[in-house]
């Protein structure tokens, strides 16, 4: 079947089975693999999207469930060489590693924040339930939406961040806490 | 890891969503918020030959009618948790629907799902238990009623048939002076519950108990009520005593299974410290305390 929809701000148009869920059109046919397929039943949240807003994991929802609908991912924040901010903080306070969980952890921290259901450590923490990190990388995250949420600077130091040494595989400038190994 | 391939129908209308289910060869399967129905899907565990996918019907909104509040099938966990105005109202809904699944699942997940689906441990059985009142569901020859003591049948089986389709819920607004309580055990935050109780206790001039009642979730083939809460509770002053009364209570008389994670004791323990939990915040709220 035919589903119209936007995707990034660009109307889509996908001819896939009725069958298929939502994550499946928009990396097999859409061919935008930057929500993630992790573990395709509603629990890890990699997969996790916008559409109309609303945050949802892209595993959990038909194809034809988005008829009509606007559908963000992770890959549509940026403008041009130009992070979002959330996604800038993640970077500058080394809530990355591996990076397959980052696109789910954004896209459901960016909703958090614009409900007000991330005032609070605690707030964003109970937002994040459902996106699986496992590097282990919880407190840097939580960090990172906690100063996307204040509107910090990213470069801004901070006096509880750990002072390591960078590898420098993230971001033009070493920042604190990047380039953590397992 | 995908759905295996079904034939898929979105109706605009009731009417058209009952005589899809009701025309089909094989097993149908509602799709509402798809929460479960997806994954399982997914996983292999249900393989539907068709699906009705009832997101277009208008069986959203809430309303206040005589008494009760009359919920729309498709009113999303979310709303129950987040709406101001459902949270005044139904506040035993609104706490119970923060533990369901995490953000992304309550965004989509729906009332009339959860209690359609009837997984014993989910918490939206249990708080619309201790409300009360009717589900009503549609089916060829229209509307019917049914009392929510009646509604469960047991694992994943409801009085919904085949053919049918939940279409709203009117819950019963306990009088004034009653506080709710809501308390859950569970192996890891959003999972599954291994018990979870729900509690109204309203409460008298004196801050005795003038009414109280409470619900399990996770301890039988379906959510059930507690009876005997009432007459344990009625008249009694809240005393560290009495909780320890009904925890022993109920810890005697539920009958849970052994599973893969949780012994039968252990589920039979974590249901009376619930239910007492639950009990205990009641009516301090319903005393107009802290809970």
């Amino acid at each position: 079947m035919i589903v119209e929809f936007t995707l990034n701000g660009s109307p889509q148009r996908c001819d896939v089975p009725a069958h298929w869920t939502l994550l499946r059109m928009l990396r097999d046919s859409a061919l935008r693999t930057d929500a993630k397929h992790g573990c395709g039943e509603g629990v890890c949240g990699a997969c996790a999207v916008l559409v109309d807003g609303i945050a949802m994991n892209s595993c959990s929802v038909l194809a034809p469930q988005v008829e009509g609908a606007s559908v963000e991912t992770v890959g549509g924040l940026a403008r041009g060489e130009e992070l979002h901010p959330l996604q800038a903080e993640m970077v500058a306070r080394g809530g990355v590693q591996c990076g397959f969980c980052t696109p789910g952890m954004v896209i459901s921290a960016i909703e958090a924040v614009r409900i007000g259901a991330a005032g609070s450590e605690a707030e964003i923490r109970h937002s994040l339930a459902g996106n699986l990190c496992r590097c282990t990388g919880y407190g840097k995250i939580v960090s990172a939406v906690g100063a996307y949420r204040d509107g910090e600077s990213p470069e801004a130091p901070r006096a509880d961040a750990p002072e390591r040494e960078s590898e420098g595989a993230i971001g033009a400038e070493p920042s604190p806490g990047v380039g953590m190994g397992p | 890891m995908h759905p295996r391939p079904f034939d898929y129908a979105r109706p605009e209308t009731v009417a058209d969503a009952i005589e899809a289910l009701g025309a089909a060869p094989g097993e149908a399967s509602v799709l509402a918020g798809g929460q479960s129905l997806i994954p399982m899907m997914s996983l292999g565990l249900a393989a539907p030959d068709l699906v009705v996918d009832i997101g277009r019907l208008e069986l959203a909104g809430s309303e206040r009618r005589n008494g009760t509040v009359v919920l729309g099938a498709l009113t999303r966990h979310r709303e129950l948790e987040r709406s101001d105005e459902l949270r005044d109202r139904l506040p035993l809904a609104a706490d119970a629907a923060r533990h369901i699944g995490n953000p992304r699942v309550r965004n989509r997940g729906t009332l009339g799902g959860s209690l359609s689906h009837a997984d014993p441990a989910a918490e939206l059985g249990a708080v619309a238990l201790t409300y009360g009142g009717e589900v009503v569901i549609a089916g060829a020859s229209g509307e019917r009623s049914v009392p929510i003591a009646d509604f469960f049948h047991g694992f994943f089986a409801t009085a919904v048939g085949a053919g049918e389709l939940l279409v709203r819920v009117d819950l019963e607004l306990p009088p004034p002076g009653t506080g709710h309580g809501f308390s859950e055990i569970a192996n890891r935050a959003d999972d599954f519950a291994t018990a979870a109780a729900t509690a109204l206790v309203t409460v008298g001039g004196d801050g005795s108990c003038a009414d109280a009642r409470l619900a399990l979730a996770g301890v039988a083939d379906r959510p059930i009520r507690f009876e005997q809460a009432g007459d344990l509770c009625r008249g009694e002053a809240l005393s560290d005593g009495l909780l320890a009364r009904v925890r022993r209570a109920v810890a005697d008389a539920v009958e849970p299974e052994t599973d893969a994670f949780t012994s039968a004791g252990y589920r039979a323990q974590a249901a009376g410290i619930c239910a007492a939990r639950a009990l205990e915040s009641a009516w301090r709220r319903g005393r107009g305390e802290a809970p």
